[in-house]
């Protein structure tokens, strides 16, 4: 038996980003905020590994998004948006680094755009991913989701960690579970809502009330 | 009111996940953009699935999401950043993948120019390596022996090439040939014949 019926829309997107980009460029900014908010941690994280001094991590990750906004509208989709946009932010990182090399007292000024000429207030402001609370806080939501992931149910916990950790598409979970697309569909969010409503007070203090 | 398509909670999910068609996530999309608690969803969604891909080394990332995205809108705003439909010149620091280069056209002649010359290269040293071999044969013929006669003339003798002398024989031979005498016709034609007939 299914554990939910069947939706109609079962055919996987060439890329799904590729509607919140045409949304981006058609000035619609809410919609750059989601592609942000799916990538940046992916982005901070793969600057982390580039850059040893983690103050300027968030520099670049900023510097990154800011030019792909800018360039958003020559993203083509010949490629996926996050293979486009990593290569913009080893880009980026790679040439404050060369700022580095060149002028070690610049740091972040080195990444301000071509077209900045004053002091944005932005700048002045700390970064905030680093600060003793930030990681303090960050570790908490991380043991409270992985006491949630380990709460649940056993179908649950493995549909959930297929797709999150392992990466596995919504048809090779369906495989491997033996069970249809729509029950791993069904699995997926369940496990989702259930590890959310655990983690969602603790997120709505961190994130400062913007969600 | 008509229900939507993506109003289904299950799709905030699958659409997250990128597994809806593009028509579904289109309309998802769209609720997601108007709707305060999707949105907020959307980016439970994505904490959660950070969380359990890195667990503890997440850092600090997982608390600093809106201050991020909050300091990255003030950026944005405060600068007046929109999307550009046409490259700046000098914004070298973005490279688009699968961007083909201005010069393209040029690089394929530096290529065409580049075969071309070694090209040449290969024909001039074949030329070097190629003449010694020439040379070496026409050393072989000059120091090939010749053969000499010794010929007696109104002179005295004379010593002569032995092919020199074969090739001399062969012509006095062809000059004591009838061709070379006048022919009998001709020793017998005389002026006042031809005279005599005119009148």
């Amino acid at each position: 038996m299914s554990d939910a019926p069947v939706l109609p829309q079962e055919v996987k997107a060439v890329d799904s980003d590729a509607p919140l980009v045409e949304r981006a460029v058609a000035g619609d900014h809410k919609a750059f905020e989601l592609l942000v908010i799916k990538y940046q941690r992916r982005i901070q994280r793969l600057i982390g590994r580039m850059v040893r001094d983690v103050d300027l991590v968030e520099d670049i990750a900023q510097e990154t998004f800011i030019r792909a906004y800018r360039a958003l509208a020559q993203f083509r989709g010949d490629a996926q948006f996050y293979t486009w946009l990593y290569r913009i932010a080893v880009n980026t990182a790679k040439k404050s680094l060369m700022d580095l090399k060149r002028n070690p007292t610049v740091s972040e000024n080195s990444f301000k755009s071509d077209d900045d000429d004053e002091t944005s207030p932005v700048e002045n402001e700390l970064t905030t991913s680093e600060t003793p609370d930030a990681v303090l806080a960050s570790k908490e939501i991380a043991q409270i989701i992985n006491s949630a992931l380990e709460a649940l149910p056993e179908e649950l916990r493995q549909a959930i960690t297929l797709r999150e950790i392992e990466g596995l598409s919504y048809e090779e979970i369906s495989e491997a579970m033996n069970c249809p697309i729509g029950t791993v569909r069904s699995r997926i969010f369940r496990a989702r809502e259930a590890i959310s409503q655990k983690v969602k007070p603790l997120l709505e203090n961190q994130s400062g009330k913007r969600w | 009111m008509t229900t939507p398509v993506f109003y289904c909670p299950e799709s905030l999910s699958a659409l997250v996940d990128g597994e809806l068609d593009m028509g579904a996530a289109d309309a998802g999309l769209q609720q997601v953009l108007q709707s305060n608690t999707l949105y907020s969803d959307w980016n439970n969604y994505q904490v959660i699935g950070h969380a359990l891909r890195n667990g503890a080394g997440s850092d600090g990332q997982l608390a600093a999401d809106s201050a991020f995205l909050q300091r990255l809108n003030t950026r944005i705003a405060d600068e007046k950043i929109m999307p550009q439909i046409h490259l700046v010149a000098g914004n070298d620091a973005i490279s688009l993948p699968n961007q083909p280069a201005a010069n393209e056209d040029v690089f394929r002649w530096k290529m065409v120019a580049g075969f071309a010359s070694v090209a040449a290269s290969l024909v001039v040293a074949w030329n070097f390596i190629g003449s010694p071999d020439t040379s070496a044969g026409a050393q072989l013929a000059q120091n090939r022996t010749v053969e000499q006669v010794v010929v007696t003339s109104p002179q005295g003798p004379i010593v002569r090439d032995a092919q020199l002398e074969e090739l001399l024989a062969a012509h006095k031979q062809l000059g004591n040939s009838s061709l070379q005498a006048p022919s009998g016709f001709l020793r017998n034609a005389g002026f006042e014949n031809s005279q005599s007939s005119g009148r």
